[in-house]
């Protein structure tokens, strides 16, 4: 009697479970690079870009801090919180510090961080090397 | 996302397999190729068992972690295990008999094709998958990353993700991945993970094939797989999968050895677990309450099988030792609540919590329910030790999770996974329902046949 329930409960199960990985397949291959390599950062970040730039830019061995200023109307509802979190994986090993080499905005006030804005876009995601 | 990183991956992959029949031929021997092929999903997971102590220790022991240093950790265990082979007088696979292909049965091959043909839609889902879940970016990757990166992992950097003093396996193979694939390659990472299942299924079906008929099996088999939580989550990058591998290939060894069959299990389920101790916290719980309930199960051997568990327990806890002394040594902590007893106020709430989650058909299909009956089934009618054994594991695994909700006080009591870690930890008891009824089942349908008790 279990072998018959297990049987018909996986049989109940298989197609959805199945159709449920093509889905996720198909709606994967449509993404772009970018969108798949952010991935979970799509759902926290202000800026695909900045990402970009700051792996670019800032040395392996360098520092960084991340700066967030006042909430867009446009970012995820998640940025706030979660934002540092996931700088800290796309630029893992490089440390996070206070005072650090560099610094990665978003929207922040970039007179409180002197420097060399090295990256900026229209809006106000840069990147600062401190002096 | 390239083709050679999928190259990288399955060469890797074979290495794990080559490591571990190493060590499977070193305890147990084969006496075939096929007998071989038959156990080479659990000689894959030994491989990575192994080889996850093997890097750890390194890792511990300041080996700078190169791609040079896992390379001569797998060579170095690979060596060892011939020349423990070699001195137990195992000898090479002798010729198979020819196949008699009207042994698979019928169902058997149903079994294997819709497996297969799932793994296949799985391979797709995870081939271009991005990295989504929190707990991967915001600690599991990043700790790869800093390994791979630096070769070792630095304490300053440790302290600043999440969970600093979870146990190094996980991001050790993860960078086991990077190395093999030639770069962090975060979304073909996936497919590492997809190995891993496979891996599981093949060594739990090659372990039970011919002990077990192909009707029982075989549905058990596919609905593990598919069961809503499970074939969600099967590629996510996080510990959570591969923990519950180990630990439900080392009760499959545990019920061999409960069956007295051979000498060889006992060592397979101290590598299976003491892999599972150093790759998640909750590893330490789970390996407790495997050995405490085969303790229980053999309560009546008290005088030859209790020496055996003791000694086996204790290679478990050596195993597990030298990471708990590393971050301890560097200042780190947060692997143990704040007190053993929990506060009372949480505890009714909490095992509420954990029998709600195991009984939740959307999570888990019908596993749960089905892995409860089985037990009082087998109780009547099968093998009372492996009830026994089973029935034990289940209690001890559900109150397991409840004391973690009710003793880790800044857990909400919640299924939120987000939140609670109660839904990943009550997939393990899932895996292991769906594995161990076949067997339990299997007792009754044999006795039955045979008008006693019998064991599969």
């Amino acid at each position: 009697m279990c072998v018959v329930v297990a049987a018909v409960a996986a049989a109940a199960r298989y197609p959805t479970a199945l159709s449920e990985a093509n889905h996720t397949a198909r709606r994967d291959a449509r993404q772009s690079y970018t969108d798949r390599e952010i991935a979970g950062g799509n759902a926290v970040l202000p800026s695909q870009r900045s990402m970009y730039e700051a792996r670019a830019r800032i040395p392996s061995d360098a520092t960084y801090e991340v700066a967030i200023g006042e909430r867009r109307e446009d970012w995820p509802p998640l940025a706030p919180d979660h934002t540092p979190t996931y700088v800290r994986y796309v630029l893992a090993p490089r440390h996070e510090a206070p005072d650090a080499d560099w610094v990665v905005c978003f929207n922040c006030e970039l007179d409180r961080y002197p420097g060399e804005v090295v990256w900026r876009d229209d809006e106000g995601n840069a990147l600062v090397r401190r002096a | 996302m390239t083709a050679r990183a999928l190259a990288g991956l399955l060469v890797l992959n074979a290495g794990y397999l080559v490591v571990g029949s190493s060590l499977l031929w070193a305890v147990r021997g084969y006496g075939s190729w096929r007998e071989w092929a038959r156990y080479a999903g659990l000689a894959y997971l030994l491989g990575i068992a192994g080889l996850g102590i093997v890097w750890t220790l390194m890792l511990v022991v300041g080996v700078p972690m190169r791609a040079l240093a896992f390379l001569a950790g797998a060579v170095l265990l690979t060596v060892l295990c011939a020349i423990v082979g070699r001195a137990r007088g195992r000898s090479r696979p002798g010729p198979s008999a020819p196949l008699v292909l009207t042994t698979l049965s019928l169902v058997s091959a149903v079994g294997i094709a819709a497996v297969g043909v799932f793994f296949e839609a799985l391979f797709r889902a995870g081939r271009l998958h991005g990295l989504y879940a929190f707990d991967a970016w915001s600690f599991w990757v990043p700790k790869a990353k800093a390994i791979y990166a630096e070769g070792e992992l630095d304490v300053d950097f440790l302290v600043q993700v999440a969970h600093p003093s979870y146990p190094p396996v996980v991001p050790l193979l993860d960078v086991a991945a990077f190395h093999a694939m030639g770069g962090v390659d975060v979304v073909t990472l996936h497919v590492q993970y997809w190995f891993y299942a496979v891996g599981f299924v093949a060594a739990i079906a090659g372990m039970l094939l011919g002990r077990i008929p192909g009707w029982i099996l075989w549905p058990f088999v596919v609905l593990v797989l598919v069961a809503p939580r499970m074939s969600e989550s099967l590629l996510v990058p996080q510990a959570d999968f591969l923990l519950q591998f180990l630990v439900v290939a080392a009760v499959v060894a545990a019920v061999f050895w409960l069956r007295e069959e051979a000498g060889w299990p006992l060592p397979v389920l101290v590598v299976l677990l003491g892999a599972a101790v150093l790759t998640k916290r909750e590893g330490l719980l789970l390996a407790a309450v495997v050995f405490a309930a085969l303790a229980v199960a053999s309560a009546d051997r008290l005088r030859t099988a209790w020496p055996k568990l003791a000694v086996a327990g204790l290679a478990v806890a050596a195993i597990a030792m030298p990471w708990r002394l590393w971050y301890r040594d560097h200042g780190l902590t947060g692997e143990s609540p704040p007190g053993f007893l929990p506060p009372l106020d949480r505890v009714e709430e909490s095992l509420r919590l954990s029998l709600d989650v195991l009984l939740d058909p959307a999570l888990w299909s019908l596993l749960t329910v089905l892995g409860i009956a089985a037990v009082v089934l087998s109780a009547i009618w099968g093998d009372r030790r492996l009830a026994l054994f089973v029935g034990t594991l289940l209690v001890l695994l559900v109150l397991g999770g409840a004391w973690v909700s009710a003793a880790f006080t800044d857990l909400p009591i919640s299924a939120d996974e987000a939140v609670n870690p109660i839904v990943r930890y009550t997939g393990g008891i899932a895996l292991l329902a769906g594995v161990v009824c076949p067997i339990l089942l299997a007792g009754i349908w044999a006795g039955s046949r045979r008008g006693t008790e019998a064991v599969p």
